[in-house]
């Protein structure tokens, strides 16, 4: 397999975090490579992880909805998700931005004339999820399922290490787009969402909380979008070179270490998935809850299980 | 519960229209009589079993339930055990250590029953082919009825290949 098709191989080791693998992947390889992308080209890649992380805490939020026994939730969350898929279709080539972010840049250029829909549908969803997010914190009985269920203490996730939105809401503050941001995130001044109390509550909160700042991120990368191209050529890495590659996927950070090898091959890569440090968190977490609440816990980590078992 | 129910009103009704069955997904003719088939399709267990995929193909599965495809509008459900179920769905290259399972799966559910490969990886092992980890297509471990290429298969793909399964062959 050359480097450029393990491009497509990365985007597929957790499909839910597509972009944030084929980021880092890329990263890695343009990294052995000693090239940048183009501006545009990072600029539009932060576009598409940022809407990877909206679709997915949008989906996550209604399946909670759900296992709280609110069945509305998850009509209304799927539906908005469904909507942002089918903009990413239209736009991207692929409701799941898979292959969208390639080795040098990004596959799909955005026309001048996505912009206005997208700005519009950044506003919808902001409207819609405001809504609700009151419905669910006036609803007692989701508050009475979600508040101190699954609760990890902040020095317990300090110890395990627990990462990602889980982490920031057991008190960890930690998020690679604020303290190792790459391009662009070192312009676009990532607010941090964090929470102390570590429940299911907490976990839902920072998930609401991420979905606003990302849609705060996704209109400024659209207004301020500098032009130019969107792939540079990548010269063959010589064999050993090393790169490496970091992303704060929606789930958490995931980092792809790669030395390259002969003819375009691949000598090794590793490839490191948020999961891995929180699921043994999980099991913790569990501990003296009602049976009934392990679906509610499970679902607020949501843990990738094809990303940890490589 | 204003809020709730303004909600609901505003959002209206969002359900398509599902799509028709196409015997070109099919692997296997179809086994069984009409009568039986006129009553599968209004009342289906699916039992999903990922069997190694990366999870692409879950969320197009998920994405079935969202007030678009309605799926359980059609009378088809997701069960929890493969004993309650009339169809299998697979996901993913059948991983070696998920093939004893998928096997067993099988062997579990009653008959008559289907099955249904989803995604490339599905139907050929994708990307992820045949290795010492993979077995590669669902085939290669049990008898598949369709199989739905895609990667991952759109919710419309998947619908249609399900339907397709427990449709009557056109001849
Ligand atoms: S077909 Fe594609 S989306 Fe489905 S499991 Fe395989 S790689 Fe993932």
């Amino acid at each position: 397999m050359t480097q450029r098709e393990a491009a497509k191989l990365a985007g597929r080791i957790s499909g839910d975090s597509t972009v944030a693998y084929a980021w880092a992947y890329a990263m890695a390889l343009e990294g052995a490579c000693q090239v940048t992308p183009p501006t545009r080209a990072l600029w539009l890649r932060a576009l598409l992880l940022e809407r990877e992380r909206i679709m997915n805490h949008l989906g996550d939020l209604g399946a909670l909805g759900n296992d709280a026994g609110f069945a509305f939730g998850l009509a209304q969350f799927s539906r908005l998700k469904e909507e942002v898929l089918r903009t990413n279709r239209a736009l991207f080539g692929h409701r799941y931005l898979m292959d969208a972010v390639i080795p040098g840049g990004v596959a799909h250029d955005l026309d001048a004339a996505a912009k206005g829909p997208l700005l519009n549908e950044i506003q919808r969803l902001q409207d819609a999820v405001t809504v609700l997010k009151n419905i669910y914190d006036d609803h007692a009985g989701v508050q009475d399922r979600f508040l101190t269920t699954g609760r990890v203490a902040p020095e317990l996730a300090a110890r395990l290490g627990l990462t990602g939105f889980a982490g920031r809401a057991s008190g960890q503050a930690w998020d690679m787009r604020v303290q190792f941001p790459c391009a662009p995130y070192d312009q676009l001044e990532v607010r941090m969402v964090t929470h102390r109390n570590g429940d299911v509550a907490a976990r839902v909160t920072v998930r609401f909380e991420e979905i606003f700042e990302s849609l705060r991120l996704c209109r400024t990368l659209l207004e301020q979008l500098p032009e130019g191209a969107t792939i540079a050529d990548l010269p063959a890495a010589p064999e050993g070179a090393f790169g490496v590659g970091w992303v704060e996927g929606w789930r958490g950070e995931i980092l792809v270490a790669l030395s390259t090898g002969k003819d375009h091959g691949i000598r090794r890569v590793h490839a490191h998935d948020p999961s891995w440090q929180n699921w043994p968190v999980l099991e913790y977490a569990v501990i003296g809850n009602i049976v009934p609440d392990f679906p509610l816990i499970n679902k607020s980590f949501n843990l990738s299980y094809s990303g940890h078992d490589l | 519960m204003y809020q709730t129910i303004k909600q609901i009103l505003c959002t209206g009704i969002k359900t398509e229209t599902p799509p028709s069955a196409d015997d070109a997904l099919r692997r296997q003719t179809q086994r069984l009589h009409e009568d039986i088939l006129a009553c599968f399709g209004r009342a289906l267990a699916i039992r999903h079993v990922d069997a190694g995929s990366c999870n692409g193909c879950e969320l197009e599965i998920h994405a079935l339930s969202n007030p678009y495809y309605n799926i359980e509008g059609l009378g088809i459900h997701f069960v929890a055990s493969p004993r309650h179920a009339d169809l299998l769905l697979v996901t993913g290259p059948v991983s070696r250590h998920m093939q004893t399972a998928l096997q067993r799966t099988y062997d579990a559910m009653p008959d008559p029953k289907w099955v249904v490969a989803v995604g490339d990886c599905g139907c050929n092992g994708g990307i992820f082919g045949v290795s010492y980890a993979s077995c590669g297509a669902v085939s290669a471990v049990i008898p598949v009825d369709v199989a739905v290429p895609g990667c991952p298969p759109t919710p419309l793909a998947l619908l249609q290949g399900i339907l397709t399964a427990v449709s009557k062959e056109r001849k």
